[in-house]
């Protein structure tokens, strides 16, 4: 029996295509966005786990997942075979529901730790203390990890996407927790970004020198809380690890 | 036997670090590959000393350098042309070079170029951050040297003596890329968006561009006629390709380098190809570049050319150092014949 009509247009869609002779990228199309974050998580597992032959990195993309290889060991038509069996698997199987790991962030919002706190809800029309409500109260699922080991997630619940930065910052603090479009990350190091800063964070999400270098991992699943500066110095260069309990 | 092969950093120069090909397998954590800017050139140093390819090098950015071999070490200076000196006396770049104990070692004058790379026989001791000795700044990892830092490597080097000259003649087979053009050409395939900005082909590959000072190892920019591509919605946070050929929102084109991060917004035009990155790796402020559109087929033909050059160079270098007794890393001593 062929598939209703709804569901084709419904189903996720991957496409791959080159990106410069050591290259391919796989697209996440179709469906729904928290589906394409899921299929996409569940293709870069994949490909992670069962690298086809010549790859030597995999770059997880919110949407997409980008495969670079050594083009004097394989090439894009060889790397594109091992690519297009791991997409079938992907797309027959069950989405893995399994949640993933909880973490407690506390955040410094607003003032000099959140230059960009006012703004946005000037944006959203809204308060700055809803903002920080409505921030919050919803847990984050982690699409990705960005420069400098960065969880790069959605779920921000503002009804709204939020507009980055019109002039990128070259500095931001470690520690900062940012917004833009209907995504959230939070930056370990300090670096150059172009994402809106609500808050600032005063536990390490990263450790060059501990093996695991972080402890979260895409899948999973993040909240915040809101902290005075008193409580600031108690929380400072904290690890964040898992909670177990929902508690930070 | 493994004895240690020292360096003391007397003038580090404007910027001089602990460099490798980079930390492959890490880009999934969110922490780019890195590594030389200029792979050929690093790669081929540690051929041209017996180590792995991959073996630690010392990066040296464009200024003068002086340091003193603490012991009896075999080196090779590769990268940009430069005045090599062994204690006063001029030496080649691009081939193993014998250095007494206690003899100075300078680099000056770097031309046509501003990366050099110094490759010492028996791998360098470095820290690793996620296995390897690259820098990433960004993650607190600088691998920066100072005045008075001490570069080792575990060498099982034995001064060699010839019985004529000082500085005995072995030279492996070695292709040095010529950069002394005016105006570099730079090999590009297409990009993901090249059909979406109509007349970038003919742009790209009909002006001339210059590196600004605004370029590091995430980016270079360029400075030059762009066209920008019109109702591009924003694009979601994903994965770019070393070499990447990205338009801006300003009237510049950025080449992302081997420390880009994802990027959201911006269309990639063209893609410098595996091979030509190794020369645009060199390429300081002021430098001007032509892009040059190339096949797939092609890039990837030129790339495996590039290697298979170095593995000439490994396998001869191989043959010479077992003929002349001298240690290659990893290895044992060869017996040498009377």
């Amino acid at each position: 029996m062929s598939p209703l009509p709804s569901d084709a247009v419904n189903a996720p869609a991957i496409t791959r295509i080159a990106y410069g002779d050591a290259a391919v990228m796989l697209e996440v199309t179709g469906t729904d966005m928290p589906t394409r974050r899921e299929v996409t998580r569940a293709l870069r597992g994949a490909v992670l786990a069962n690298p086809p032959s010549g790859v030597v990195d995999v770059v997880g993309g919110l949407e997409s997942v980008l495969v670079r290889f050594d083009c004097a060991a394989t090439r894009h038509d060889e790397v594109g075979l091992a690519l297009d069996r791991l997409v079938r698997d992907v797309e027959a199987a069950e989405l893995d529901s399994s949640p993933g790991c909880r973490f407690v962030v506390p955040v410094r919002f607003g003032g000099e730790y959140g230059p960009d706190l006012e703004s946005v809800a000037e944006e959203l029309s809204m308060s700055a203390e809803t903002v920080v409500g409505i921030f919050t109260s919803a847990t984050l699922v982690v699409d990705v990890l960005a420069a400098g080991i960065a969880p790069m997630m959605h779920g921000t619940d503002f009804g709204a996407s939020v507009a980055r930065c019109r002039t990128p910052r070259a500095h931001v603090p470690a520690g900062a927790v940012m917004v833009a479009g209907h995504n959230a990350i939070i930056g370990p190091a300090p670096g150059p970004s172009g994402w809106r800063i609500l808050g600032r964070t005063p536990v390490d999400l990263v450790d060059i020198h501990r093996d695991p270098v972080a402890h979260y991992a895409p899948g999973d699943l993040f909240r915040f809380i809101a902290i005075t500066d008193d409580q600031w110095s108690g929380w400072a260069g904290r690890p964040l690890e898992p909670s177990e309990t929902g508690a930070p | 036997m493994t004895t240690r092969a020292e360096l003391l950093i007397q003038q580090p120069g404007w910027l001089t670090t602990l460099q490798d090909l980079g930390r492959p397998g890490a880009e999934h954590l969110g922490v780019p590959v890195a590594g030389a800017a200029d792979q050929y050139s690093a790669a081929m140093g540690n051929a041209l000393v017996g180590n792995r390819r991959e073996a630690p090098s010392i990066e040296i950015m464009a200024t003068a350098f002086t340091a003193t071999a603490m012991n009896d070490m075999l080196i090779a200076v590769t990268g940009a042309a430069a005045e090599v000196r062994i204690d006063g006396h001029r030496a080649p770049q691009w081939t193993p070079l014998c250095v007494p104990a206690g003899a100075e070692i300078s680099i000056h004058n770097v031309r046509n170029g501003i990366r050099i790379y110094l490759c010492i026989n028996g791998e360098i001791d470095a820290d690793l951050f996620l296995g390897s000795a690259a820098p990433d700044a960004r993650m607190g990892f600088p691998q920066r040297l100072h005045a008075g830092s001490r570069v080792g490597a575990h060498s099982a080097y034995v001064r060699f003596t010839h019985p004529y000259s000082q500085q005995p003649l072995m030279l492996p087979p070695v292709r040095v890329p010529d950069l002394r053009t005016a105006c570099w050409t730079i090999d590009v395939t297409d990009g993901p968006e090249t059909a979406a900005v109509p007349g970038i082909r003919e742009l790209l590959a009909g002006s001339e561009y210059t590196v600004t000072d605004r370029s590091n190892h995430v980016g270079l920019r360029l400075s030059g006629p762009v066209l920008h591509p019109e109702g591009m919605d924003e694009l979601l946070s994903h994965g770019v390709p070393i070499g990447g050929v990205e338009i801006p929102h300003s009237d510049e084109l950025i080449i992302l380098g081997r420390a880009r991060s994802l990027t959201a917004g911006y269309p990639i035009v063209a893609v410098v190809t595996s091979a030509a990155m190794s020369i645009l790796g060199q390429a300081g402020p002021g430098r001007r570049i032509r892009l040059r559109w190339r096949t797939l087929d092609d890039a990837i033909a030129n790339y495996r050319a590039q290697q298979a050059d170095i593995a000439r160079t490994e396998e001869s270098v191989t043959r010479l150092f077992d003929a002349l007794g001298v240690p290659r890393a990893g290895l044992p001593t060869p017996a040498r014949t009377p």
